[in-house]
This record gives C-alpha cells, sequence and structure tokens, in this order.
C-alpha cells in the first residue's frame, strides 16, 4: 500500500511525453502507487467493489490519454483525485439501488500497539473517530477525506466544485469535531 | 507589527498555518504569535494531535476495514485508449478541417459530402480491421453526425402493442409516448433522440459491464450492446455504412418490454439547405424543440434561433452544468458559442457529451486545463478574522442550541443550505437574464413551457433548501430575542425574470445575515441581525412564491 507523501514524488515526474511507451510505463507506475488509495476514496464516496475497481482503471487510463495528447499536469495526485471524485458521484448517481456504499466499520480495527491494554484504548478512541467521522457533514467529511489524500484547499476545491475558503471552513468545523474525540 | 498579533489567531487561521495554506505575511505573524503565546501553542499541537488521529484512522481503520479489491488488479489497457486517442485525432483533425470557422465559404454542403466521403472510407478500413471495436465506430458515427445539419427527423417507434410515429424535438404528450419515455429515463437513456449514435454511446459509457458485438451487413452494421447493468438490457443500432446514419433501432428492457425504432424519410427535407434559421430548419438534435414550428413557418426562424439556445440550456442543465461553472451562452451569427474557462478536463468532456450532438452548437475551453498543484493564496477569507466580538456572538447561540457540537451541527448545516439555494438562486438569475421576455415572447409555447420547467426546476431545489434554512433558524432567532416586524415593501414584480433578481437579492440578504448571526461573518452589527434575518427570511419565502406564481403564468 502506498502512502500520500508519494504525492510529493508524483510532482515532476509527468512530463509531457510524445512516445506512447515512455508514458505507459510512467502512466503504469503511478497506477501501481495509487490505485489502492484511490479505489479506497471511491469507496468513502459511496461505490461498491466492483464499480470502485473499475473506475480505477478507467482514472488512469484518462491520465493517460490526457498526457498523451500533449496536455500537462501539474499534480498528478490531485488530478487524479479529482477525476476520481467526479467520476464516482456519476456513477454513484447511477447505481440502481439508491443507496451508497456503506461499509460496516466496527471490531477489524488491527494495530500494533505494544501492549493490549494499549490495543484496546487505541481501538475505542478510532471507533469513536469512526463515529465522529460518519457525523461530519457530507462537505466536511469530502473535504476530510481528500485532504487525507494530501490535496491542497484549492485542489480540494477545484474537486468539489467550492472556494478554498470554503475548505478551509469545512476543514476547521471537521476539525473542531474530531478534536473532541480525545477528550471524551 | 500589525496589531493581530494582539489577538490570537482564530482556529481556522491555525489550521490553515499547519496545512501551509496561509499567505505569507500572515503565516509569519501567526508563526510569530505561537512562539509568544503558550495558549495557541497548546491548540496548535491538539489539532496536530487531531491530524495524527486522521491519520492513523486512514491507514488502520479504512485501510483495514474497508473492503480489497475484488479481483486482482489487471494493467491499465492501452491498448483501448490508444484507439480511442486514434479516433478522436482523425476526427479532432477532421472537425477543424471542416470548421465553418475557417471554412465558412465552403458551406455546409461540401462538409457534408467530405464526411460522407470519409465517413465510407472509415468503413473500407474497418471492414478490413478484424476487431472492430464498438466505442471507435460510436465516435465516428457522433463525430460524422455534428457534421450533418438535417432538419427535423421522424421517428416510426413499434412496441409490443402498437406503432407510433414521433418527430423528434416535438412535443411527445401522449400517455404512451410518456410511458415510453419513462421507460427510456429508467434505464438512463436519452429520449429526446434516442435513434442516435451519441444516445446509445451516452448510454453505453455508462455500463460498467457489457458486451459489444458488430456485424457487417452489406450496406450497414449493427452495433449490439448487451448488459445486465441497466434496465435496458439489450440495445442495438443500425448506422447506414455509407454515411453512419443511424437507421435503425432496437431496445430491450428489463421487464421483456422492447421497442423498435426506424427513422422515416421525409420527402420535405433537404439536408443540404437547411441550415439554422432556415424556413422550416427542425435542429437534428432535440432537446426543447418545437415540433409545431414547422407547421408555421412565419414564426419559424426567430423561435428556431431560441430553440438551439433552450436546448443548450436544457443540455447543461442535465448534467448540473447551469449551477454556477463559469459557462457563458452567447450567439455568434448563426452560431451558439459556450464558452468556459477553468473547467477541468474532465468535466469538459462531459460538456462536450452534452453538447457536441446539437447542431450549430461550438464549444470553447479556455485557459489551461490544470491549475498549478497549489497557487499562492491571495486574499484572507473573511472568516472568524475578529474573533473578540463573533466570541460572544456564537457563544449566546451555542448556549441557545444546547453547546457547542449543537451550534457546530446546526451551523454547518445552514452554511451547506445556503451554499446550496444561493447555486440555485444564480442559476435561475442567469437564465431569466439569458431569456428575456421580449425574447420568451417570440417563442412558441412549447419553448416557453420549457423554459418555465428549468425555471421552475431551480426554484424548486431553491424553494426546498430555504425552507430547511427559515424552518431551522426562525426558532433560534426568536429565541435570541429576535422579532420579525414590518419588511420593507418593493414593488411586485410583474415577470418572472424580474422576480429572479428580486429572489436572488432576497437570497443574498439572508446568506449574509446568516453568516453573521453564526459567527462566520462580523461584517455588520450583530445585534440586529436575529430581528433582520427574520423579516429576510419572511421576504424571502414571499419572494419564492412570487417567483413561482409568475412562473406558472402564461405570459
Amino acid at each position: 500500500m502506498s502512502s500520500y507523501a508519494s504525492g510529493e514524488q508524483f510532482v515532476g515526474l509527468i512530463r509531457q511525453e510524445k512516445s506512447g511507451t515512455a508514458l505507459q510505463e510512467q502512466v503504469s507506475q503511478l497506477f501501481e502507487e495509487a490505485r489502492d488509495d484511490v479505489y479506497r476514496y471511491l469507496l468513502t464516496v459511496g461505490l461498491y467493489p466492483p464499480q470502485a475497481q473499475e473506475a480505477v482503471q478507467e482514472v488512469f487510463l484518462r491520465l493517460y490519454t490526457t498526457l498523451r495528447k500533449g496536455e500537462e499536469i501539474q499534480n498528478p495526485r490531485a488530478w487524479i483525485f479529482r477525476v476520481a471524485h467526479n467520476l464516482g458521484l456519476k456513477i454513484r448517481t447511477r447505481q440502481h439501488s439508491e443507496q451508497p456504499f456503506d461499509p460496516e466499520i466496527s471490531v477489524q480495527y488491527a494495530s500494533q500497539s505494544a501492549s493490549p491494554e494499549a490495543e484496546l484504548l487505541e481501538r475505542e478512541r478510532m471507533l469513536r473517530f469512526h463515529g465522529a467521522v460518519q457525523g461530519l457533514s457530507e462537505q466536511q467529511r469530502r473535504c476530510l477525506f481528500l485532504r487525507m489524500e494530501g490535496l491542497r484547499y484549492p485542489e480540494i476545491g477545484s474537486a468539489l466544485g467550492i472556494s478554498a475558503s470554503a475548505v478551509g471552513e469545512f476543514l476547521r468545523r471537521a476539525m473542531v469535531r474530531l478534536k473532541k474525540v480525545r477528550d471524551e | 507589527m500589525s496589531n493581530l498579533t494582539l489577538r490570537h489567531p482564530a482556529e481556522g487561521q491555525l489550521l490553515r498555518y499547519l496545512d501551509g495554506e496561509l499567505p505569507r505575511g500572515k503565516a509569519s505573524q501567526v508563526r510569530s504569535h505561537l512562539e509568544a503565546c503558550w495558549q495557541c501553542r497548546s491548540q496548535m499541537e491538539e489539532l496536530q494531535v487531531a491530524v495524527g488521529d486522521c491519520v492513523r484512522y486512514r491507514k488502520n481503520v479504512l485501510g483495514a476495514c474497508l473492503p480489497p479489491p475484488p479481483a486482482p488488479w489487471k494493467a491499465l489497457d492501452f491498448e483501448k485508449a490508444e484507439a480511442e486517442l486514434a479516433a478522436q485525432s482523425i476526427f479532432a483533425r477532421l472537425a477543424n478541417f471542416l470548421s465553418p470557422r475557417r471554412r465558412a465559404p465552403l458551406g455546409w454542403a461540401v462538409s457534408f459530402a467530405a464526411v460522407v466521403a470519409l465517413a465510407a472510407g472509415i468503413f473500407q478500413q474497418l471492414r478490413e480491421t478484424p476487431k472492430v471495436e464498438a466505442a471507435v465506430l460510436l465516435k465516428k458515427a457522433i463525430a460524422v453526425s455534428q457534421s450533418r445539419p438535417v432538419g427535423g427527423r421522424r421517428l416510426q417507434i413499434t412496441t409490443r402493442t402498437g406503432r407510433m410515429t414521433r418527430a423528434i424535438g416535438a412535443a411527445s404528450g401522449s400517455a404512451s409516448f410518456k410511458e415510453l419515455a419513462g421507460l427510456f429515463q429508467a434505464a438512463h437513456y436519452d429520449w429526446n433522440d434516442p435513434l442516435s449514435a451519441s444516445a446509445f454511446a451516452a448510454w453505453r459509457d455508462q455500463l460498467s459491464r457489457k458486451q459489444d458485438e458488430v456485424v457487417s451487413g452489406a450496406n450497414s452494421y449493427d452495433i449490439k450492446t448487451t448488459t445486465d447493468d441497466s434496465e435496458l438490457v439489450s440495445a442495438t443500432l443500425t448506422l447506414r455504412t455509407t454515411d453512419m446514419d443511424p437507421l435503425h433501432g432496437r431496445f430491450e428492457f428489463r421487464n421483456r418490454e422492447w421497442v423498435e425504432m426506424t427513422e422515416l424519410v421525409d420527402q420535405q427535407t433537404n439536408p443540404a439547405s437547411n441550415l439554422a434559421g432556415a424556413t422550416g430548419g427542425m435542429p437534428r438534435q432535440p432537446g426543447l424543440s418545437s415540433g409545431p414550428s414547422l407547421s408555421t413557418p412565419a414564426a419559424a426562424p426567430e423561435s428556431s434561433s431560441f430553440s438551439e439556445e433552450l436546448q443548450v440550456a436544457a443540455a447543461l442543465h442535465q448534467i448540473g452544468a447551469d449551477l454556477g461553472e463559469p459557462i457563458e451562452i452567447n450567439r455568434e451569427g448563426g452560431r451558439i458559442v459556450v464558452s468556459g474557462s477553468g473547467i477541468p478536463a474532465q468535466r469538459q468532456q462531459q460538456i462536450h457529451g452534452q453538447l457536441d450532438r446539437l447542431p450549430h452548437v461550438v464549444v470553447r475551453f479556455t485557459d489551461p486545463i490544470f491549475p498549478a498543484s497549489a497557487p499562492p493564496v491571495q486574499s484572507e477569507p473573511a472568516t472568524r478574522d475578529a474573533v473578540g466580538s463573533e466570541k460572544t456572538n456564537t457563544a449566546r447561540l451555542e448556549q441557545r442550541l444546547g453547546g457547542r457540537p449543537q451550534f457546530e451541527r446546526v451551523s454547518g448545516q445552514i452554511l451547506e443550505w445556503t451554499d446550496s439555494a444561493m447555486t440555485r438562486a444564480y442559476a435561475l438569475r442567469r437564465l431569466a437574464q439569458q431569456f428575456s421576455p421580449d425574447a420568451e415572447h417570440s417563442m412558441t409555447a412549447e419553448e416557453r413551457r420549457s423554459l418555465r420547467a428549468l425555471g421552475a426546476a431551480h426554484l424548486d431545489a431553491f424553494a426546498r433548501d430555504s425552507q430547511a434554512i427559515a424552518t431551522t433558524f426562525r426558532p433560534i432567532l426568536t429565541g435570541l430575542g429576535g422579532s420579525a416586524g414590518a419588511s420593507e415593501t418593493r414593488p411586485d414584480p410583474v415577470t418572472w425574470q424580474a422576480a429572479s433578481e428580486e429572489l436572488l437579492t432576497a437570497a443574498r440578504r439572508v446568506e449574509t445575515l446568516s453568516a453573521v448571526v453564526l459567527g462566520v461573518s462580523t461584517k455588520s452589527t450583530y445585534e440586529a441581525a436575529p430581528s433582520q434575518l427574520l423579516v429576510a427570511l419572511t421576504q424571502l419565502s414571499s419572494r419564492v412564491e412570487q417567483c413561482r406564481k409568475l412562473l406558472a403564468e402564461p405570459n
């Protein structure tokens, strides 16, 4: 699994490439690094796993065709998540069941804490944290998830169609709530 | 040094500082303040802890609990992408060459002939290719159809129970049409022009699981797509080999209903002379154009021109692209120019998908497609800067609502409703500006109905949000000592266009005052705000009613 630190590595990695093969290698590399993140993000948008997996493929193929046309992408990670977000919403609206995918997240918390007590504590905290995340408004949650994926405010704003300052405000509200989990 | 350092930075500022989103000057002020202030530093540390929680949550909870991909990852199918790119590039070049902008003297007739010739050539090529991709074929058919300025079309529609004729673009008021329209809509298949490559392709593109089959006949070939991903489980489109014109379509639905369509050749239609604005010229692609205008040639030129603009507005509305995106619709001579700037690439594709099938519509996007990854933040948003006064105001409100969490919930919700309502108010006003009362007057009855239906859709969405705001806010405001006095009286608007302007003004006032009451903005004095907001809410709801009434009235 990749981490979002790889976003930094992406910057400058992609240049306009006229040769398809070199570009294919680069996009394939990005795909391997980020596909799990994008897949998981699409699940949080409410896509069912098979659809999410297929959408991930489509996002990266779009990345390829866009670059192949000679367009420049400054920050591929932000681009990928923006496209994934919009595609995800589009797919979700035509899902047969109106119900978006909502996984049961309960006890499967996998931690590597030192002691059983610490692990129990951490697990409880994370469950409360999850409850708090679920309690956020749709916009707050979307901003938060995109921020967790390493996107900057203007990039999040561009994905969600809102201003960067609105992103700041939504994130502030989200953080205020999440901070409280510690005090509970 | 600015006196800001005397105050504690607001929490939003601390988060923006932490995220590197503050402008340089402001960031250094916050940094100096943090060095001096223990209180803010520990607040900052709390934020850092919450950020750390987010990271662990993402890794340990989402990472471990969300289901893994159901199948092993497959390598990306670059071949398919290349095939699509190749198809796009042939047609982009062709479109460029044939563009009326550049080759106006050539006229459509020549363009049309060239496209037909090219289509025939492509068909020959495809015939020799063993693997004919349905997607590529459809793209070509769409590209050819764009260059074909054909007038109104008529379809013969056969169903299990009967046979009927439908003029594309005309109102389909009969019950059987409505039933059919419902069937197609449920399958997300464009009923406006069902026998078209673009409608077929748009439906096909949505399917995540599908099977294509392409069969070449003597003079045509059939593209058949089957899926279990849609109410429409199988669709077959027959394209003529010479010009890729859709001749026939068969649609089979999950509920075992089936529909067949055949294009009827209209003897009166002369493709080469049927340009925009020409007498009797009906757009090839539908939407909201008027059928009856065919029989009333005197009214045709003008109604036709608005009809096209209306179609563009309706097509943008279908994909929600009339909700504040920087897209302009302008008429330039015989064409409708839709221009947008700074629209993301994917959105551009969607807009092209909606508009490219409409006749005489030119879509232009400007600006680099991708903005720099993190443009410097130029101006400081006017949120939560005046910490002192805001604290007392929000404290009162918090107390009213029973605590900070309740306050956060309510204010977050109101903020979202306001955002959504304002988007609609602007969209409605924009529609009113695009189609003035005079313009509307020269439209056909059907066009007027369509226009007003668009307006009413925005108004309904607006009314839902504004109602939610009012219902939530009223008791709170009364609790804060607010009272709804007499509202200022303004002359009642006489057209829905004027009413939409009034609605926007009223909505802006509610937005501003809500921000004051919720402590997001400190632009005006707080004390009077609850009462002012109560008045503004009442006024807004009467504006909604006015607008609704005027939209429902015949003009």
